[in-house]
């Protein structure tokens, strides 16, 4: 997501700057002490959301977006300001969100949530997502494979990916994912460490979307996600010619599903011959 | 916030501006407790300690110039500090490439001013006539009953703005003036 900072006081446009720096999906396009420069860009550059002052030198932020909406008229913004009494106008220019100074990463990443769910729609053809299943397990964003913080995050999500959207309940994860260890309450706590790792990587590169989630049962979205074993239960041939033997190697659960990829695969490969 | 940015990034800075901030405030809660004039000096170092603090956040933008020829009086606290502060937010800061204020202080025709200068944004004086905040109105309310002083408030868009304290001042009232 491209995004830009609009603030007369260089010290807020370094400290929005280094508040998105977690953030790997964003790329600050701009920071701009003078509105007028911002208001240029925008009209010459694809911009899709905007962290913007309210008070600043000839213009106020809320007729700034006012403007820029001539020109862009799904430009996203979020207002900065130490003032509360402009959250009215702000609302009625369809801003996303509203941050009064002081703010810190929670509010930043708030608003960065809300204007991912707002620009995601159009968005999502460009994000180039795909989950690697044959061989090791990884998924990649835009050809980058993602770094998992946490081991057991990213097998919390392997899981997912093996249940194809279907229900993963906490028993079942710990079971799989902990094997060794009884059902205690030190492993729950693990298991919701996981979980919240897991959201916390999935969100920083824009992707909380994929996971839903409610009182310890989850499941993955699968529509609009490119996968090569969603695509070889589908029947995909070019899916099948990739499989060969392995799948999610690092994980030793995977094994149970491998009898089921293999058949599914011989089934492909002979309807296609035939 | 500047603060807060500064605490990550520049320490030391972030050490003296703390320092100003709470010197600043107990100026500023001195003047909510008592009831009785300080002397100017001290008026003025509450102002640099604000002043301060505002040029972390503009930077080059805010310049100040101090001019001061008479400094034994004494006034209400916090009377000239908010003068100031209108210079600031409502001149300087309004413009692009920001500007100075000057803070000055003379003696002319029986009367000692203080006068605050700035090279802002400046605005319509007639639209202000009516619409006196309660901070402007309290501290003319002060300099009356303190020093029977008056505040002028002159200015024109884009031309800045001058606002002036005059307070009756004969030369038998230096002589009981005392710093204490």
């Amino acid at each position: 997501m491209k995004i830009i900072l609009i603030d007369d006081e260089p010290l807020i446009l370094e400290e929005l700057s280094y508040l998105c720096e977690k953030h790997k999906d964003i790329e600050i396009c701009g920071k701009f002490v003078n509105p007028k420069q911002a208001l240029q860009y925008v009209a010459g550059h694809p911009v899709d959301f905007e962290f913007c002052d309210i008070r600043m030198p000839g213009i106020t932020g809320l007729e700034l977006l006012d403007q820029m909406h001539k020109e862009k008229p799904d430009l996203q913004a979020a207002f900065v300001t130490a003032y509360d009494q402009y959250a009215f106008d702000a609302y009625q220019l369809d801003a996303c969100d509203y941050l009064l100074k002081p703010f810190g990463q929670e509010e930043v990443d708030r608003a960065l949530d809300k204007a991912r769910r707002l620009v995601r729609t159009e968005q999502k053809d460009e994000m180039q997502l795909e989950i690697h299943t044959f061989g090791r397990f990884d998924l990649f964003l835009n050809g980058h494979a993602i770094d998992f913080s946490s081991r057991k995050a990213k097998e919390l999500l392997a899981l997912l990916v093996a249940r194809r959207g279907g229900i993963v309940e906490m028993e079942f994860a710990v079971d799989l994912l902990w094997e060794e260890e009884p059902f205690s309450e030190q492993v729950k706590g693990r298991f919701r460490k996981a979980v919240m790792n897991l959201k916390n990587t999935l969100r920083d590169h824009g992707l909380l979307w994929m996971l839903h989630s409610e009182r310890g049962r989850m499941y993955l979205e699968t529509k609009g996600v490119s996968c090569d074993y969603y695509g070889l239960m589908e029947g995909q041939i070019h899916a099948a010619e990739k499989f060969s033997d392995e799948f999610m190697a690092q994980y030793s659960w995977s094994e149970a599903f491998l009898p089921v990829l293999e058949r599914q695969a011989g089934i492909v490969m002979s309807n296609y011959s035939n | 916030m500047s603060i807060k940015v500064l605490c990550r990034t520049r320490p030391k800075e972030a050490e003296q501006a703390v320092y100003d901030f709470a010197v600043f405030l107990r100026g500023n809660m001195n003047a909510l407790e008592s009831a009785e004039m300080i002397p100017f000096r001290e008026e003025c170092k509450t102002i640099e300690r604000y002043l301060h603090i505002e040029k972390i956040r503009f930077g080059e933008r805010l310049q100040v110039q101090w001019d001061l020829q008479e400094e034994k009086f004494r006034i209400p606290p916090l009377t000239i500090q908010p003068l100031v502060e209108n210079a600031v937010c409502h001149g300087i800061c309004q413009k692009m490439e920001g500007g100075t204020v000057q803070i000055r202080s003379f003696r002319k025709n029986g009367e000692i001013c203080v006068q605050i200068l700035d090279d802002g944004a400046g605005f319509d004086t007639e639209k202000l006539k009516d619409a006196d905040g309660i901070a402007i109105r309290n501290l003319k309310l002060r300099l009356k009953e303190f020093l029977n002083a008056d505040l002028e408030i002159e200015s024109r868009k884009g031309e800045g703005c001058r606002q002036t304290i005059h307070i009756p001042w004969e030369e038998t009232d230096d002589e009981n003036y005392s710093d204490r």
